[in-house]
């Protein structure tokens, strides 16, 4: 039986711009279970960025609720509103690691001291720390380049420096945010890979958000489709490559015939 | 070499090494001028800088009135020439040093005209640390001194040791008016001894000394930022 691990409910973003109000994120509802493997799919200014931030509160919303492993994170609505204490918030989001497109990297430490930064205000001491900074760097097989500084590893390794550190505190979930969009196919493959491979391992549940359907083919298997601040459409992977209503997700997932599409998929999974 | 010098800078060589007049007392009077007021000022530069970053409208922790505050203060300071702060803050001169003239009287005005200087280079400095790393940081659960020092201050080091330098030029120049409120130092050796007397020769060898000074700092400030720079671009 699977399990609620992130529960958005009536997720509402909106800006006020001037005389304008944009509603980046508009009354949307989703739920991930536990060790899902979820894409969020859709074009630039969809609000998937957004939506994922609402789920570590990088972004608050202007209204709706945030629910994670059970722990109400944040409510608000007419009624009341709920927000977590800066030192409550700060030890939940250490519980669900993040990946982004640019990989966002402290420049001027090393792999090691990166991994080892997530790491801080763990109680483990500073050996036990660094300890598991490397453990963690084998993990994602970059033992060797443990004292190189960003700039001297490639896109695909500094994102992978980027995982280890997401995943330092032992996360149940893992966000990754276009984590493959600035990386060459052999590298974005190597890099969505590890990323199942962990999910198989380590058990953490994945929102994949990208605007490559290749990448969610690759590896989710529940996909949600965004446009204009909404979920359109949701389902299991096989039947929105397959069986998509809505036009826009026909759109995207493309002109390819359906049962390549789904012989695609399955030979994936097996 | 001598004869040389005696020659064509007599005067030169007349304002002796030590003394009221001497050389060396004005180097002396310079370097500790311009390190004093880099330390007092420096350090209120830095502390505003990382203010404005912080409680900018789009920063980390946004908040109106420090920013405005702050903000106006710098912006305040920065607008006044130095040598009417001088005299403008003479009474706080006279309250912090119990006298309005010499080398330490010149610390105050000295400070408070380096700080928004400073404050609005280190502004620029920790600019240019990119977002995205300050969310990250964000996400596995960074404390707020995580932020200002392990991601602003450390990840902005080499451009901090670049507006550092370039603010230390900028602040020998200053040392150079302090002479208007009796501070001695080489620019008032330049005005005093050199310019005022028809002196020359004084006047030239201030400024040498001056220049000297001003390309050990750039050069050993860039070799610094150079070395602290991990970055790609």
């Amino acid at each position: 039986m699977s399990t609620p691990i992130i529960e958005l409910t009536n997720i509402q973003v909106h800006f006020q711009q001037k005389e304008k109000l944009i509603k980046s994120v508009d009354d949307v509802s989703l739920t991930i279970n536990q060790g899902d493997i979820y894409g969020i799919v859709g074009y630039s200014g969809a609000g998937k960025s957004t939506l994922v931030r609402v789920i570590n509160l990088l972004q608050k919303p202007t209204a709706g609720q945030v629910t994670v492993s059970g722990d109400v994170l944040f409510e608000k609505n007419d009624q009341t509103t709920h927000e977590l204490a800066a030192a409550e918030l700060r030890t939940k989001r250490r519980k669900i690691g993040m990946i982004f497109q640019h990989f966002n990297l402290l420049n001027e430490q090393t792999a090691l001291q990166n991994v080892a930064f997530a790491l801080k205000h763990s109680k483990l001491n500073e050996s036990a720390r660094l300890q598991k900074a490397e453990h963690l760097l084998e993990l994602v097989d970059l033992t060797d380049q443990k004292d190189q500084f960003p700039a001297q590893l490639s896109g695909g390794q500094q994102q992978r420096v980027a995982i280890a550190r997401a995943l330092a505190n032992d996360p149940e979930i893992l966000i990754s945010d276009e984590a493959t969009s600035a990386l060459d196919p052999k590298n974005t493959n190597q890099i969505l890979d590890l990323l199942k491979d962990l999910n198989a391992k380590l058990g953490v549940t994945i929102v994949l958000i990208t605007h490559e359907m290749e990448a969610v083919k690759r590896i989710a298997n529940k996909v949600a489709v965004m446009e204009n601040g909404q979920i359109i459409e949701r389902g299991d992977l096989l039947d929105i490559f397959t069986n998509a209503a809505e036009p826009f997700t026909r759109e995207l997932v493309g002109s390819q015939n359906a049962s390549e599409t789904a012989l695609d998929i399955l030979t994936h999974y097996t | 070499m001598t004869e040389f010098f005696s020659k064509y800078f007599p005067n030169v060589i007349a304002q002796g090494w030590g003394g009221e007049s001497g050389w060396l007392t004005a180097i002396g009077q310079t370097f500790y001028m311009t390190f004093w007021s880099f330390i007092f000022g420096g350090i209120l530069g830095l502390l505003f800088g990382v203010g404005l970053v912080l409680t900018a409208p789009e920063g980390v922790y946004p908040n109106k009135i420090i920013f405005n505050l702050c903000d106006k203060l710098v912006s305040f300071f920065r607008a006044v020439p130095f040598i009417i702060l001088l005299a403008f803050i003479a009474p706080v001169t006279q309250l912090l040093v119990h006298t309005q003239i010499g080398t330490t009287a010149a610390l105050v005005p000295l400070s408070l005209g380096v700080f928004p200087f400073y404050a609005r280079q280190i502004e620029v400095a920790l600019a240019s640390v990119d977002h995205g790393i300050i969310e990250a940081a964000q996400s596995v659960g960074a404390t707020f001194s995580d932020i200002v020092f392990t991601v602003y201050l450390r990840e902005a080091r080499s451009e901090i040791a670049r507006v550092t330098t370039v603010t230390l030029i900028s602040l020998i120049g200053l040392t150079a008016m302090a002479g208007a409120i009796g501070a001695g130092g080489l620019g008032n050796t330049a005005i005093s001894y050199g310019y005022n007397r028809f002196n020359n020769d004084v006047t030239v060898v201030a400024t040498l000394i001056v220049l000297l000074l001003v390309v050990l700092v750039q050069v050993v400030g860039d070799k610094i930022a150079a070395a602290l720079n991990h970055r790609s671009n």
